[in-house]
């Protein structure tokens, strides 16, 4: 399994940008996934609600990724001020191994 | 010297505590005026002074009389003592003598007994400030009785039987109340009495018992004012502001009520204090056979710490959101983990502290606690250094920005519950689409 974020490089502040996360099943066998358990994509350092599936903490159905398909997650994220920003997604399967994933976005000055 | 301390404590004021005469290098008198103001600005530097250069000198440097020119009544032009500088005077006349002294040439602490005036140094008075000049006729009246004793303490620099010396904490807390966006474009919304009266019933609830309903507390918690709407988007926050979450602001994509709101949050800049009345230290000679006193002026050292907040309201927030009332009483119970983290470091920090200068505030009997030392100004720094206001004042603001300030200690902490609130995303709710559905982690989405 393999977690991606997908974010562009830059932004501009003020402007909100498309990002998605992506759970890759990269195996040559089934894997059955608990979208549960896949958050994100979140910015660190922000006291935001994290983004999480619509059946996050209820019993969900196991969803069966098949050799080299994905499952992900898009939201518009707005970055407000100028620098490096840090995306970050997790995958905490109850049973498993959890993935983590981080991506760095710089955020230009709105002109 | 008095050139040092120019450069130190400029200023107009001018030198109160006795008519002082012109120095006719310095008519206006300015530059002793400026070491008097150094020396209000620091009381501690008087005493280092004096101990450094003696009390003589250090008059001479606080008083215009003994820096001005000698004083010339009351001397006698033959004086023969050593202090006093012989001059060779050339006369017509024939039978005066070739060596005497001009009448101004005579130093200004000439004791022989050939000379009337004994220029004796004045003891070392503190200048009285502003309010204190205003102050009533009874503390005028022993600010005279000092003046007038001044001459029995001279060499020990403590002043007379009822010598009054006043000395203001002068530490400068910080100034952490950036408030940049506070006020702009924050939709508090009235609600529904109902709703508002259920939040602040559940915030009540939550509060710690030390709240403004025990009289005599100093902190008080306001509770929440208002509500404000809740958007999640990536926004760090630059108020400073204690945050439950990052408000999202005008995107310039999405338009909606009120602009550029703000979620829940403090209405106060963290560390900072509401009200300050800081100590003013008064001090009285008991005489130069007994200990000073000091104890703090009626009406000082006192401050208020509150805190308020914005709270989150549930259902549409007209912005694409749509938060359920779990999740908006979870926002509100965060604001209250600021408010109550805030109480608990003023309990620790600044309680503590006004606990200690209570006792020695002054009463109408004046039965309050006193500090005893020899001199004023020891019992003063005694008295500052038992109540140690500035430190009390430094913690409070270092713990309170520590703990409060946005993704400090209590925002990770709390995000690391489990219980906060999440984004499921877009969604319908009741048939209509939002963009973000905000829930706890144990509900379900609604629909």
């Amino acid at each position: 399994m393999k977690l991606e974020i997908h974010a562009p490089p830059d932004a501009t502040a003020g402007a909100a940008v498309q990002v998605r996360i992506v759970l890759l099943n990269d195996s040559f066998e089934p894997v059955a996934v608990s979208r549960s358990a896949l958050t994100g994509p979140d910015v660190v350092g922000v006291m935001a609600p994290q983004a999480v599936e619509a059946t996050f903490g209820q019993p969900d159905e196991p969803l069966t990724l098949q050799p080299f398909t994905l499952y992900g997650r898009q939201r518009e994220i707005t970055f407000a001020k100028a620098g490096e920003t840090e995306l970050t997604a997790r995958y905490e399967p109850t049973n498993g191994e959890a993935l983590t994933a981080s991506k760095k976005v710089r955020v230009r000055p709105a002109s | 010297m008095s050139s040092r301390f120019a450069r130190r404590g400029r200023s107009d004021n001018d030198d109160r505590t006795h008519q002082s005469q012109p120095n006719p290098l310095d008519p206006s008198g300015a530059d002793h005026a400026i070491a008097n103001e150094g020396f209000r600005r620091q009381p501690s530097r008087m005493l280092l002074m004096q101990r450094t250069v003696g009390n003589a000198a250090l008059q001479r440097i606080m008083h215009s009389s003994s820096l001005a020119a000698p004083q010339t009544e009351g001397y006698d032009t033959a004086c023969y003592c050593p202090m006093c500088k012989p001059e060779r005077v050339y006369t017509d006349e024939p039978l005066a003598p070739s060596v005497q002294r001009a009448s101004n040439a005579h130093d200004a602490g000439c004791t022989c007994p050939a000379c009337s005036v004994s220029a004796q140094a004045q003891a070392v008075q503190r200048i009285p400030y502003e309010d204190e000049q205003a102050a009533g006729g009874s503390q005028q009246a022993t600010q005279g009785q000092a003046g007038n004793a001044s001459q029995n303490s001279a060499q020990n620099g403590n002043d007379a039987d009822g010598g009054i010396m006043t000395v203001q904490e002068d530490f400068e807390s910080e100034e952490t109340d950036v408030l940049v966006d506070q006020g702009l474009h924050v939709a508090v919304v009235s609600g529904d009495e109902n709703d508002v009266a259920n939040v602040e019933e559940q915030a009540n609830a939550n509060a710690p018992a030390t709240s403004s309903t025990l009289p005599g507390f100093s902190f008080q918690n306001a509770g929440m004012t208002g509500y404000a709407p809740i958007e999640i988007t990536s926004r760090i926050p630059v108020d400073d502001l204690p945050h439950a979450f990052v408000d999202g602001g005008q995107t310039g994509t999405v338009v909606w009520a009120g602009g550029g709101g703000a979620g829940p949050r403090g209405n106060q800049g963290v560390g900072t204090i509401q009200t300050e009345n800081q100590p003013t230290y008064v001090s009285q000679s008991n005489g130069v056979l007994s200990d000073s006193s000091a104890w703090v002026q009626a009406g000082t050292g006192d401050l208020t710490v509150t805190r308020s907040w914005l709270g989150a309201k549930a259902g549409d927030q007209g912005n694409g959101h749509y938060v359920t009332a779990s999740a908006a009483t979870r926002f509100n119970s965060h604001e209250i983990l600021h408010v109550n983290s805030t109480s608990s470091i003023y309990n620790s920090t600044l309680k503590p502290m006004l606990d200690r200068v209570t006792p020695y505030r002054a009463k109408p009997d004046g039965s309050q606690s006193k500090v005893n030392a020899f001199f004023q100004s020891g019992a003063i720094a005694a008295l500052r250094s038992a109540i140690d206001w500035g430190t009390a004042v430094s913690n409070f603001q270092t713990q309170d920005t520590a703990a409060n300030a946005p993704m400090n200690t209590v925002d990770n902490n709390d995000l690391k519950s489990g219980t906060y609130p999440v984004d499921r995303g877009p969604g319908k709710i009741g048939g209509v689409d939002f963009q973000h559905r905000v829930t706890l982690p144990s509900e379900a989405a609604p629909t």
